[in-house]
């Protein structure tokens, strides 16, 4: 699994749980393909972005639709 | 709840000689609210950075500069910049602006805001905007969103 997406996914099982709402809110923010990364300062290199959005672009729809459906899931 | 933060509130966070520095550090450090701004405030703020340093206020220009960068950095950062549709965001604040008269970026920020972020809220969840703008503030209430 990709760096980002791994720790992205992490965060949000550890916010769920922390109900940490900023963690969790950025995994859907990410998801929906509206989170800014600049690349001048960056927290991972480029080819860990580049193959974090792909890997990401699949996961989307399954998170957007757990983090809508009900957070008691545990996710 | 989830709040955006316009970047007059932000610009506060970092010129601690502003009034209301030290209730925007407050916001910035509250975890119990995801915060969201647009991609103009990376730009705004340190317009604001710079010209306060160039006009010999109490700040320390790359310092400031580097605390805006690391709080916008995904993972550490404590504020994240949401993108959405350009078009549509731009049609918004068109209508913002024709019907309240606000300035181009303050309804830009408001247009993102009222698009995105009930995009990120929860059912029911209570929707946030902060800004140390009267004007703007209000028509963040009237969409619907809550003064921070």
């Amino acid at each position: 699994m990709n760096a980002w997406v791994t720790s992205l996914l992490d965060a949000t099982a550890d916010a769920d749980v922390a109900e940490d709402r900023q963690a969790r809110a950025d995994a859907k923010a990410a998801a929906l393909g509206m989170l800014v990364i600049y690349d001048d300062i960056p927290e991972y290199d480029e080819e860990t972005l580049r193959r974090g959005r792909k890997v990401l672009e699949e996961l989307a729809p399954e998170i957007v639709r757990i983090l809508e459906e009900d957070r008691s899931t545990g996710l | 709840m989830i709040a955006y933060v316009d970047s007059s509130l932000l610009t506060r966070a970092y010129l601690r000689d502003e009034d209301g520095s030290e209730e925007a550090r407050r916001l910035l450090a509250d975890r119990s609210i995801a915060k969201y701004t647009g991609r103009w405030t990376r730009i705004e703020v340190s317009g604001a950075i710079v010209r306060a340093a160039r006009g010999r206020r109490p700040v320390d220009r790359q310092e400031a500069l580097a605390d805006l960068d690391n709080d916008l950095r995904v993972g550490t950062g404590r504020i994240r910049v949401l993108v959405t549709d350009d078009a549509e965001v731009e049609a918004k604040a068109l209508a913002i602006a024709r019907e309240h008269g606000l300035r181009a970026l303050d309804a830009l920020h408001v247009a993102l805001a009222a698009i995105a972020i009930p995009k990120l809220a929860d059912k029911g969840e209570p929707i946030g905007f902060a800004s140390r703008d009267g004007d703007q503030a209000t028509v963040a209430e009237s969409l619907g969103f809550a003064a921070v």
